[in-house]
């Protein structure tokens, strides 16, 4: 199939779709389907031609709405574009549309959207997970080739697990985060959302490589897709077994059934234990509140995004600002309080520490094994509405996903083969090893189909 | 979580927050930081300071005039290419 | 005065060609309103810092060393974030690095440490126009420990400060760059904070001014406030900033965007061995070498450009004459034109052929400042400008026309009420005594000016 019907294709199904996963649509994605195609028949086209790609509206895609899901950015348009979707434009890669999230990425059901919930494209009634909710439901339900995701404490896994697709949160510093709307700098890390191995290590190829835009983006340029060929034997996996208390016994089941395939390919399979996990949650949600707090700084309704005026200019700009939702306002006012000069002793200070003892605790459990393994989420998606109202339930949902930000290592929810709702078998890896999460996953697909 | 501090915070953050939503955060607040004050029964031993050094420039200018035009076809108000702001006081 | 402390803070912009944090070219004087701007330095949602502009934190080094500080070695210096919203701050903070030298000292005057920060943009507050072109400049900031007892003190070493950095050469060079904040507390009173002050001479009329207010306060039993003021440098009063209290928490944080600085001592030790001579040893060289009065030496080595120009006159003029020329009717002319000697044009030819006139006493003193003003204003090798002036070697024509103007008080008078053979008789007088040098014309127009003014 040529590039333009596919694209055509895409473009007809996308409207029809219910799962509200799109806030943007490129209206120029026929014409570059053309461009592309004409490379594609010179032989002149990039690694990622005939590709189609969606990406989570929290990455600058020059020209179009980068809305973070937002009504402080419904009607901002992008004036540039971020390092890797520059790349992706390079590589021929074509953008079909922005995706849905949760607002400015915090939530991890999306439901937190300003244009309105996602669905699950299993199950309509429940929530696609988030923050990256549309990426992920988009991939699943078939709206288009691959996605970007972004992750700070899970939101790529967590849908991806949902919605039953790959989702790949590389080591912090291998993908450039310049154009990717901050939640928490030094958590935040864009990924590829994918349905196969391969996908994933190809867009990881194109997007990696260190960028002098971004300060924190240091690692070299490689090429994943070698990895995702290669065997797995002699591999020592560790199961953690923290990982599992207080999961759902079907997922727990799944997830173990997982390990035995990746056993049975040839892998070691070891117990280890990573003590400090119940600490994670408050560890990742403390670092979080505070540099999303300052992240969310620039949004005063001056120079970009929505205005209203007030009495003065104070006022205009706590005015503008108190348009952000629920969720965004509830962080920002935590993230404020734990650093004020009265109580960042209390929090802020403790929150520090126990990042670099969490780092210290699973950088130490991979000394004893190649890679880390449990499930992604402790349950698999749940009813829309049903955590929406409990901040406190919300945020424990994540605690198997946050300790891979905290301590900078790749992670990936990798698709298990199950029946009923999806769930994701998470792996992680030292930092740099992201190679061997992808040949680990690979072993696991050839395996299992 | 008081509403005075409540109040205080918002007023540090920039934000209004009308009398329900001040009622709602305070009960939210309540709930989360005791679920947080885990942390203070934890001894933290070793950590893991990550070593990293700040990336030096070279002094090198580079415009894109086209970029500077569309970050100001952003702006919700202007004049002669200035942003139009609510006036201050010193 | 008793019981005054004064401290300062410095901010001046380095000299870069780009910010601090993006490639944006720092011309914010010449630029059109926002036209040197990037999704960087305007707070753009997703952008992120560049890395550290390396001449900027080289120049704080440098700088830091001139001011004898401790160069921060041994531990990373964080680059951190300062909280506040205000529409000059498009990021809603502004990064600013932890101290890159501290313990330092100047004249006396113990410097508490500096460091290196990004320039907001600028808001015209009474119109409510920003324009962010301005916005990420790179600045040092110098912060003194309190020890000034008097606004006079405060400038005076201000201005020793702004001579140091004149020699380091790695701050910009236009006028009105710097901006100081002053803090003053009376008897250990309440410090109180004065923002943004543009000039020494400002800081000096803002202390003044604080001084006078807080004593009175003082005396009627009242209290001094712990706040921040400004400056209206119109009405030469300070007022209370209408910031609120609760703004004053800026949460610093380092930013996560930026890993800290790592300052090599081999590079601190390099910089050290690039400082120029300061001016304070290029001083005690000057008296030393030149036998020139302590303060003669001083008044020339606050300008670089000033002391080198020196020197090369002080080749071929007998120094201390040069230098009296220098610190008098030289900077007595260049101030009254509001210029320096570099503006000024004039060339170290020009200036030693003329001073080498003075040192042979072939021109009188007088004739010699009127060539001097003469080439301040159009530069010239000063024989031709004695001549067009009309000015002689042996004295000035103006002098000679006012002797003769005043000896013949009739022949003025009959001038006046339309003879022209009395103008004519008055000519013939002024050319006996030139012996037919001077020009006719120049004769002419030097007395119908000078019989005017009688």
């Amino acid at each position: 199939m040529k590039l333009n019907e596919k694209v055509s294709r895409y473009l007809e199904k996308i409207p029809k779709s219910k799962l509200n996963a799109f806030i943007s649509i490129n209206k120029n994605a026929e014409k570059d389907a053309e461009k592309i195609q004409r490379k594609i028949d010179t032989n002149a086209a990039g690694r990622l031609a005939g590709y189609v790609l969606a990406i989570k509206d929290n990455i600058a895609v020059s020209g179009m709405r980068l809305t973070c899901a937002s009504k402080m950015l419904e009607n901002y348009v992008s004036p540039y574009d971020a390092t890797v979707v520059k790349r992706i434009i390079a590589e021929d890669g074509l953008i079909i549309g922005k995706t849905n999230m949760d607002e400015f990425a915090c939530g991890a059901s999306g439901e937190t959207s300003y244009f309105g919930a996602t669905l699950n494209p299993s199950d309509e009634k429940r929530v696609p997970g988030g923050s990256s909710s549309g990426s992920a439901a988009v991939v699943a339900a078939g709206l288009c080739d691959v996605s970007l995701g972004s992750d700070t404490g899970g939101s790529i896994r967590c849908p991806s697990s949902f919605c039953g697709v790959l989702g790949f949160k590389p080591t912090y510093g291998t993908v450039s985060r310049y154009g990717l709307v901050d939640m928490a700098m030094s958590l935040d890390q864009i990924g590829p959302i994918t349905k196969t191995v391969s996908d994933a290590a190809l867009v990881l190829s194109v997007i990696n490589g260190s960028d002098g835009m971004d300060n924190t983006a240091i690692k070299t340029k490689e090429d994943y897709t070698k990895f995702a060929k290669q065997k797995i034997t002699g591999i020592k996996i560790g199961v953690v077994g923290e990982f599992f208390d207080g999961c759902d016994h079907n997922v727990e089941k799944n997830v173990r059934d997982g390990v035995e395939i990746l056993k049975s390919e040839g892998a070691k399979i070891v117990d280890v234990s990573v003590p400090k996990t119940p600490i994670a949650v408050p560890a990742y949600y403390l670092n979080m509140f505070a540099e999303f707090s300052s992240a969310m700084q620039k949004f005063d309704g001056l120079k970009y995004g929505f205005r209203k005026e007030g009495k003065d200019l104070n006022d205009t700009v706590a005015e503008s600002r108190s348009s952000l939702g629920e969720e965004v306002k509830r962080r920002i006012l935590l993230g404020t309080y734990i650093t004020m000069k009265e109580f960042r002793g209390k929090w802020y200070s403790t929150a520090l520490k126990a990042r670099e003892s969490i780092r210290h605790e699973m950088r130490a459990a991979l000394k004893k094994c190649d890679l880390l393994a449990g499930p992604t989420m402790p349950f698999t998606a749940f009813k829309l509405g049903d955590k929406i109202k409990d901040p406190v339930e919300m945020y424990l949902s994540d605690i198997l996903t946050v300790s891979a930000n905290l301590s900078g290592l790749p992670a990936a929810s990798v698709p298990l083969e199950v029946k009923g709702m999806p769930v994701g078998m998470q792996l992680h890896a030292d930092t740099g090893s992201d190679g061997k999460i992808l040949f680990a996953a690979a072993a696991y697909e050839r395996a299992s189909k | 979580m008081d509403k005075p501090t409540i109040k205080k915070v918002a007023e540090v953050a920039r934000l209004n927050l009308t009398d329900e939503e001040i009622s709602d955060f305070s009960k939210d607040f309540d709930g989360i930081l005791e679920q947080f004050s885990k942390l203070h029964k934890e001894k933290f031993g070793e950590g893991d300071a990550e070593e990293k050094a700040a990336i030096l420039r070279k002094d090198g200018t580079q415009l894109d005039n086209a970029v500077a035009e569309k970050i100001m076809d952003n702006a919700p108000n202007k004049e002669n290419n200035l942003y139009k702001v609510p006036k201050g006081s010193k | 005065m008793k019981g005054v402390k004064i401290g300062l803070e410095i901010h001046e912009q380095l000299d870069t060609k780009s910010k601090l944090f993006c490639a944006c070219p720092t011309d914010y004087r010449e630029a059109e309103p926002n036209k040197s701007i990037c999704p960087v330095c305007t707070g753009q949602p997703g952008s992120k810092p560049f890395g550290v502009n390396e001449k900027a934190v080289n120049a704080v080094i440098k700088i830091a060393m001139a001011l004898n500080c401790k160069i921060v070695t041994n531990r990373p210096v964080q680059i951190r974030r300062k909280h506040y919203i205000y529409p000059d701050l498009p990021s809603g903070y502004q990064r600013t690095s932890e101290p890159i030298g501290t313990e330092g000292e100047l004249n006396n005057v113990q410097i508490h440490e500096v460091h290196l920060e990004e320039d907001p943009g600028r808001f015209f507050l009474r119109e409510g126009f920003v324009d962010l072109n301005r916005s990420g400049t790179p600045l040092i900031e110098i912060t003194t420990e309190p020890v000034f007892d008097s606004p006079q003190h405060a400038r005076e070493w201000l201005e020793k400060l702004a001579s140091v950095l004149a020699y380091l050469d790695v701050t910009k060079k236009e006028e009105g760059t710097m901006r100081i904040d002053a803090n003053i507390s009376l008897n250990n009173g309440s410090k109180v904070e004065i923002k943004n002050i543009n000039s020494f001479r400002n800081v000096e009329k803002a202390l003044a001014f604080e001084i006078t207010r807080q004593e009175d306060l003082l005396r009627r039993g009242l209290i001094v406030d712990r706040e921040t003021r400004h400056f209206d440098e119109k009405m030469i009063l300070t007022s209370p900033s209408r910031k609120k209290e609760t703004e004053e928490d800026y949460r610093h944080m380092p930013d996560p965007d930026i890993p800290p600085l790592l300052i090599k001592k081999e590079l601190a030790e390099k910089t050290k061995e690039t400082l120029p001579e300061l001016p304070q040893s290029k001083a005690k060289r000057f008296v030393k070498q030149y036998q020139l009065s302590g303060q003669n030496a001083e008044n020339m080595v606050s300008d670089p450009y000033t002391a080198d120009v020196f020197e090369n006159v002080a080749k071929t003029v007998d120094p201390v004459i040069a230098s009296n020329w220098f610190v008098g009717q030289l900077k007595k002319t260049l101030n009254y034109n509001s210029m320096t000697l570099r503006d000024s044009k004039i060339t170290e030819k020009q200036l030693a052929s003329l001073l080498k006139l003075v040192e042979r006493q072939k021109i009188t003193e007088r004739a010699a400042e009127l060539t001097l003003r003469e080439m301040v204003l159009r530069p010239e090798e000063p024989a031709k400008i004695i001549e067009n002036l009309g000015l002689l070697e042996f004295g000035d024509l103006n002098t000679i026309v006012k002797e003769i103007l005043d000896k013949n008080e009739k022949a003025v008078n009959d001038y006046k009420t339309g003879r022209k053979e009395a103008f004519e008789y008055l000519v013939g007088q002024v050319m006996k005594i030139t012996k037919g040098s001077a020009d006719p014309e120049t004769i002419r127009k030097a007395l119908k000016r000078g019989a005017e003014l009688k």
